[in-house]
């Protein structure tokens, strides 16, 4: 392996890739949406924000009949909202501004919403909720509730009902509501939904890296024996350093992408809690994961996976690549082993609630799947470090093999054009030496 | 200091591509490596150059294994012609030259002499792709120079040049010889070998026909070739009469007649005078390339088809 040559192969696809409009404007691309997608939490903490402000109501009572304390026991104690942690529960201030001042209140956003009430002509009780968000939350309900009683037992007095016996009747039941974090409980692990979230997106990064920076490695060596500039590389250097060569600047032309990309992602995901802070939202109704070792576990092992799983299967795209001549026929040269991405991708997402079962254990070590598999693991629950051990171990080993045995084809297959051999003949011919 | 090809033999399937062929190459000669398309000529230049390993047979630059020698000792022009389509000419030259193994400021300054001499100065910063034919079969050339090479392996060098690109190719043959280089050059165009090179082998399906200078090999068939012209051309029977002298071909203007020697050639023009006929040209020389060529080839047999395994064939 002459170092210089592999370098210099390396360099030109860099140089090749990094120029194309459409990487660049790709890795742009990238950077914005993940940035988005990893400010997910502060979004959702902003939006249950929103609804924690609706909690004070000022209750301007024209009517002296303690309408605050006698709608209190009405208001359903816990969540005003549905997210997750920590809404606030309504709290009815009774104040002595006239219907006007409140009014000015809630424009000004001094005060969530106002309830003004008075006694109408015939005597009965007259409600007016005031809201920017009309009657559309949930405090309008439950204040429509309570005022839907008061008015009863207003009534009831007035036309002279006994006031123990009625209030006995209709006392207000014990209503509760428990908030829980969208959670399960399976095989005795608590996976946490936003972790389950993260690993989608590793799992997903995964597979689409591999497989385009894959078909890159492929469509380009089929390119160079289209272009028949291989005879030319082919005798300026061996075929194991323009495979090196190729796969190692594609790789890092990869990493170029990713790189911005998962930086950008890592510190706005690790930073959600100062961010959500910062933005006036309440950071407890964050996810209860930790942000900041949660970002560097994951890229750090997504990095490992990536270059280990990328490489082995960029070794077997080339091979596979040098047996065609024209690009149309690439899709098919490569169709099985697309199979087993397949395989570990979609068995990602299978056992990611259930990520110590047998099939995920296995999946996670076995080298073809492992880095779409124990990518989801690492982030939902980490394995025991034996299990990573071997599952890097493995994979390293079946990366060896492959380059091996990559090439070896690719030696034979760049020359080749026309017919397709079969894969005995092509494994044959691996095994004995026929040339450099 | 020679390139020597001992013996090599390659079979692909149950096609024998190239069987028991030996020849020598010496620097600053240009030798021409002649047959026709599937004589195996380019597996013959690819086993020169490492690329594909002979079955049995070993090659020799200056005395030293071709498998174990370095990369940048050999030039290529490969007989499909093959750049990167979309990169720079500049760019392109000199990467493949420092993929050979030459450093980049050797690899500059060459690339700067040679784009002067071939006269395409101007096209350094096109893509390839936009080059015309001409220009880009003299980047090709260029591919197979910038790093200094000993020996020069080109596979049709002339195929698809204009009159005037080919010229300026032959020129710089030339000055390669110049330098000493080792030129081996494959062609099925006889004259342009005759015209270029001091040595030739010819191959024929696999098997080497002869090899040696261009002289001895045009001597080899043992014949001369007289080219006889008569102030009146016409049909001339007489002279099949004359013994030893055969007539090849009528020219129109002239007879190509076929003698075994000199004594012969006398003969037809002592029975010219004799006739009181004017000779309006004699001129005897050794057979073209050609002649030879086609002399050599006849009479074997064609094969056939079904006998050339497809499954692994490398093109030849």
């Amino acid at each position: 392996m002459d170092l210089n040559r592999v370098r210099l192969v390396a360099k030109r696809e860099w140089l090749t890739r990094l120029r194309q409009r459409s990487f660049q404007i790709t890795t742009v691309v990238q950077v914005l949406f993940v940035a988005i997608g990893a400010s997910v939490p502060t979004a959702i903490a902003l939006f249950s924000d929103d609804d924690v402000a609706m909690a004070d109501v000022l209750i301007v009572d024209g009517t002296g009949a303690d309408i605050a304390e006698r709608l209190a026991p009405y208001i359903v104690p816990g969540e005003t909202a549905g997210f997750a942690n920590g809404g606030d529960t309504i709290e009815l201030i009774a104040t002595e501004l006239t219907a006007d001042e409140a009014r000015t209140q809630v424009d000004e956003g001094d005060a969530a919403a106002a309830l003004i009430v008075s006694r109408a002509d015939d005597e009965d009780l007259a409600f007016t909720y005031v809201s920017d968000s009309g009657d559309s939350d949930s405090t309008a309900q439950q204040l429509y509730a309570g005022a839907a009683g008061i008015s009863f037992e207003d009534r009831l007095e007035r036309g002279g009902i006994d006031q123990a016996e009625f209030e006995a009747a209709s006392a207000a039941p014990v209503f509760t509501i428990e908030g829980r974090q969208a959670a399960g409980e399976v095989n005795g692990t608590d996976v946490s939904g936003a972790r389950v979230g993260i690993a989608y997106f590793f799992t997903i990064l995964m597979f689409m890296t591999i497989m385009l920076y894959g078909a890159w490695v492929a469509t380009g060596v089929v390119e160079e024996k289209a272009s028949r500039i291989m005879e030319i590389m082919i005798n300026a250097a061996t075929p194991r350093d323009l495979l090196a060569g190729k796969v190692l600047g594609i790789g890092l032309a990869g990493l170029t992408q990713l790189a911005p990309m998962l930086l950008t992602g890592g510190v706005v995901f690790a930073l959600q809690k100062p961010i959500a802070e910062a933005l006036g939202a309440d950071s407890s109704a964050l996810p209860n994961i930790d942000f900041g070792s949660l970002s560097v576990q994951g890229i750090g092992w997504f990095m490992v996976y990536f270059l280990l799983g990328f490489t082995l299967y960029a070794a077997m795209y080339a091979a596979l690549g040098s047996l065609v001549s024209r690009q149309e026929e690439v899709n098919q040269a490569v169709s099985p082993m697309i199979t087993v991405m397949f395989v570990g991708y979609f068995a990602a997402f299978f056992t990611m609630w259930t990520p110590d079962s047998l099939l995920a254990r296995v999946l996670s070590i076995f080298p073809l799947t492992a880095p779409f598999v124990m990518i989801s693991r690492v982030v939902i629950s980490p394995p025991p470090a034996w299990e990573m051990a071997l599952s890097v171990g493995l994979l390293a080993a079946a990366l060896v093999v492959a380059i091996l045995f990559a090439a070896r084809v690719y030696r034979i297959g760049v020359l080749l054009y026309g017919q397709k051999p079969s894969w005995r003949a092509l494994f044959g011919k691996t095994l004995e030496q026929t040339a450099r | 200091m020679s390139l020597e090809i001992r013996s090599v033999s390659k079979t692909y399937g149950s096609h024998r591509a190239v069987d028991d062929v030996s020849f020598t190459v010496t620097p600053g000669r240009i030798f021409g490596f002649l047959g026709t398309n599937g004589a195996g000529k380019t597996t013959t230049m690819r086993m020169i150059l490492d690329i594909i390993r002979p079955d049995s047979g070993s090659i020799f630059q200056d005395g030293t294994s071709n498998t174990s020698i370095s990369r940048n000792a050999f030039g290529y022009l490969p007989e499909e012609r093959g750049l990167y389509p979309k990169m720079r000419v500049d760019e392109q030259m000199l990467f493949l030259a420092q993929l050979y193994g030459a450093t980049r400021h050797e690899a500059s300054a060459r690339f700067d002499e040679w784009m002067e001499r071939l006269e395409i100065t101007e096209n350094r910063e096109r893509l390839v792709e936009q080059l015309s034919k001409g220009n880009q079969q003299k980047i090709q050339f260029l591919a197979a120079i910038l790093h200094d090479p000993d020996v020069l392996i080109l596979d049709e060098p002339f195929s698809g040049l204009d009159p005037v690109n080919a010229e300026q190719m032959k020129r710089a043959f030339l000055e390669m010889r110049e330098r000493g280089k080792t030129i081996i050059f494959s062609t099925h165009q006889l004259d342009d070998a005759q015209e270029l090179c001091q040595d030739v082998a010819i191959i024929h399906r696999g098997k080497l026909m002869t090899s040696g200078d261009v002289s001895s090999v045009r001597q080899s068939l043992g014949q001369q070739v007289v080219r006889f012209g008569l102030a009146e051309h016409e049909p001339a029977a007489w002279l099949e009469e004359i013994p030893d002298v055969t007539v090849a071909r009528d020219r129109g203007d002239h007879f190509e007649l076929k003698v075994p020697d000199k004594a012969a050639a006398q003969a037809v023009l002592r029975e010219a005078i004799r006739r009181d006929l004017t000779v309006s040209r004699f001129d005897i020389s050794y057979p073209s390339l050609n002649e030879v060529f086609l002399s050599l080839v006849r009479g074997m047999p064609e094969e056939s088809k079904s006998e050339v395994d497809h499954e692994m064939l490398v093109p030849a």
